[in-house]
């Protein structure tokens, strides 16, 4: 824009659904890195959660005639990535029940993987990993895809009550865990 | 908090350029979405079975010209 204010998520989706591509691919650069953090953190999966990225805007893109103008965008897209997350979890844990796939086992999702990563990495994947699923999500969404309390609710289909109870216990655990990394809390 | 600080330091960026691979996908998805029809080639077989048709009605003569129409005949 010309004066250098940004434009809304719903403007750049009106000039979307107009024809401007682009405005698409504003939308897409916007959400990437903190969508990725976020999917990364519920699957343990880098790679996977670049996967899902690409095909939650892929999604977007296919039904984006169903999307509703009356309600924010963001709870929409992040949700279409949480359904995939759970997707593919679902589908690690079927397959893990196979008997040919005990190699796949070694991938079931919530495990760090200190490998090739530096020690904070595998520090903070170890201490969300360690959270109830919910807590994760919770904090994961807050934390790393900074949504906000009713986006959070909207996406869970949680009360804003219970996200913030999540959030309470989540980030609590999440700070004793990770206490010796914080000189704050010495 | 401190904890906020460390958990976002240890986010990464996405290890690769997604953009070009939406892109592609998307394109592909256009792609899978267009329906082509395709209609058989119009063979002289085909050119001698509708001359067929369409001249029926006019050669045989009327109490037949339905039946032969109808291709019961």
């Amino acid at each position: 824009m010309s004066d250098g204010s940004e434009p809304t998520d719903e403007a750049l989706f009106a000039s979307w659904m107009a024809g401007d591509e682009r405005a698409f691919e504003r939308l897409f650069a916007r959400w990437q890195t903190p969508l990725a953090r976020h999917l990364e953190r519920m699957l343990d999966d880098a790679a996977a959660a670049d996967d899902l990225v690409v095909e939650t805007f892929l999604r977007l893109h296919r039904h984006r005639a169903r999307v509703r103008r009356d309600v924010p965008l963001k709870p929409f897209v992040w949700t279409i990535a949480r359904n995939l997350a759970r997707n593919r979890i679902r589908g690690q844990r079927l397959w893990g029940w196979l008997p040919l796939a005990s190699v796949e086992q070694e991938r079931v999702p919530f495990r760090p993987a200190p490998v090739a990563r530096g020690e904070l990495q595998a520090r903070v994947a170890a201490a969300f990993a360690a959270l109830p699923a919910a807590q994760r999500e919770a904090c994961s969404l807050r934390v790393l895809g900074e949504l906000s309390l009713e986006e959070i609710a909207a996406v869970t289909g949680a009360s804003v009550g219970t996200v913030k109870s999540r959030l309470f216990y989540g980030l609590r655990r999440l700070r004793e865990q990770l206490a010796d990394l914080d000189p704050a809390t010495e | 908090m401190r904890t906020l600080g460390i958990v976002r330091k240890a986010a990464r960026s996405p290890r690769r350029e997604l953009l070009p691979e939406l892109r592609a996908r998307v394109a592909q998805s256009r792609a899978d979405d267009r329906v082509r029809l395709e209609l058989p080639a119009f063979t002289w077989q085909w050119r001698i079975a509708t001359a067929a048709a369409a001249g029926v009605p006019f050669v045989v003569p009327e109490p037949l010209r339905f039946l032969a129409a109808s291709g019961l005949l």
